[in-house]
Order: structure tokens, then sequence, then C-alpha cells
């Protein structure tokens, strides 16, 4: 019982994190085009 | 523009890595195939890879000219010491364009130019230079007799503007022999696939830019500004129509 409550908040701890920053994860580095003048 | 890649970074904690193409089309390409996430691009190309790619591009920001206004004017300058005074007067003249992907230095002349009986490719010979730089400097070395190519009020900033800047250009050198209406300007573009709060992060940092630190709003802006502001889709529905007035016309051609 203790263990699948542990799992179950991990899983739920998880999950936060990533929709919090979930953009972050995915997207480490926004690369910009530009034209050179 | 360069220095503008380590503000994200420092500001927000989103590293901005620049990508640079000599054509718009190289550009725009990236984006739609998802290898760069945002680009700084004219209306026009902006529309062709709407239209070409359904909406998977949307406009984020853009930069007001000095005095507030949104919107900039496609011109067509010829060299200060020469003959040339009227549009007339270029009949036959060697008359260059930029690159097909370019608003103000080929789209809006050539739809522009169709509607008044004088067909750019028809009434002048009309080169494809490459690019603005390539056009302002090939009318000032006497290669082209006169260019398209853009600018704002009272030159705040644009083509004309980023060239006296750099040293590459003396105002008196040119002289303006046709003006566009106003047209919609540049746009910092995004994939329409980012997610929102992407979105969000990256139109807060271009519309506080200015406030912060106005040279480099100026430098990204390529010229004097009141700063970025959002804008959307609607913005440029004219510049898609004349897209497809363009595609027409080149099946029919």
């Amino acid at each position: 019982m203790r263990s699948l409550l542990a799992g179950s908040l991990a899983l739920l701890l998880t999950t936060t994190t990533a929709f919090a920053e979930g953009w972050r994860d995915k997207y480490r580095e926004i690369s910009f085009g530009v034209k050179p003048v | 523009m360069e220095g503008f890649a380590a503000y994200p970074s420092k500001k927000r904690g989103l590293p901005l890595k620049i990508f640079t193409a000599t054509e718009f089309i190289g550009i725009n390409n990236a984006l739609v195939a998802g290898q760069i996430q945002m680009a700084w691009t004219s209306p026009s190309a902006y529309s062709g890879s709407w239209l070409d790619c359904r909406g998977c591009v949307e406009p984020l920001v853009t930069a007001k000219d000095k005095d507030g206004n949104l919107g900039y004017n496609s011109v067509l300058i010829v060299k200060s010491d020469s003959p040339y005074r009227t549009v007339e007067a270029l009949a036959g003249k060697i008359v260059a364009r930029t690159e097909p992907n370019s608003q103000s230095g080929y789209l809006v002349p050539t739809i522009e130019f169709a509607k008044i009986g004088k067909p750019v490719e028809t009434y002048f010979k009309s080169p494809v230079s490459g690019g603005h730089t390539q056009s302002v400097l090939g009318v000032l070395g006497g290669t082209y007799d006169a260019a398209f190519t853009w600018t704002t009020k009272g030159d705040g900033y644009g083509q004309i503007r980023t060239m006296i800047d750099r040293n590459l250009l003396k105002r008196d050198q040119i002289r303006v022999i046709w003006e566009s209406n106003l047209v919609p300007p540049p746009p910092v573009i995004v994939r329409a696939d980012l997610p929102a709060d992407l979105k969000a992060e990256l139109t807060k940092l271009f519309v506080e830019l200015h406030k912060e630190n106005m040279p480099l709003a100026e430098a990204v802006a390529k010229g004097k500004t009141q700063g970025f502001v959002p804008i959307d889709h609607k913005a440029y529905e004219s510049t898609v129509e004349m897209r497809k007035q363009l595609a027409a016309a080149r099946k029919k051609g």
C-alpha cells in the first residue's frame, strides 16, 4: 500500500512538473531566423 | 542581431539561437519544416508560407516606427544625379526588384504597377537583385537605373535607414520617385503549433524590449522605433490577397 501511494505521488509530481514547464522541456532553445543586412 | 541572442536567456532563461539565410524563402522554409521556431520575415514571405502550409505559421509582433505608426512604404529610388524624375522616364530602363518573397521589393511593385498599366516585367527591364542591399548598391554603382526598396516615414527604419547607419549610403545620394500606399509591417512570426504560453513568453520579451533596452530594440527593428507590439493575421489579409493575385497571374502567363 505504502509503495502504491509513493508511486502515485511520484507520478503526480512528474505530471505536475511536466505540465508547468512543458514547453521548456520541449524547447530548450528557440531558433530565430533572420536575414543578414 | 547577435546582441539580441543573449537577451532572452538572461531575461527569461530561454536560450535563443540566431539562424540566418540570405533570402526570406530559406528562413520561411526552415520555419515551416520545424527546424526553427521563430522568424523575422517579410509580410509577403509570411503570407506565402501561410498559404502554402495552410496556416502553420502566425504573426507574433511587429515594430512601430519612430512616430508610433505601423506599416511602411515600398519606394522606387534613383540616383540623385540621374535624369530620372518620373516613372515614365524610366520606361525601358533597368529597374531592379529584390527577390520574389519580398513585399516591398517585389510583390507590391509587381501588383501596383500592373494595376496602372505599367507591368514591371515589360514596362522596364527588371532583373532580380537578390536583396535590398544589392538593389540600393546597384543603383549607387550604376548597375541599375532604379530599384524598389522600402522605408518608413522620415526614413525612421527600413532599408534606407539601415544603410545610412552602416555608412553604406548618404541620404542625398538617392531620390525617391514613387511611393506605395502604406503596407503591413514586417512581422516576427512563429510556428502556430508552439504552446500558447511559449508564444506569450516570446511576445512579452519583444513588447518589453524597448522599455528595458532601447538600443537593442532599435538593433532588432533595424532603426528608430517606439517598440514592438503584438500583431495578428488580420493585418496581413491584404498581402495574402496580393500573393493569390500574383500566383494567378503567373499561372495565366
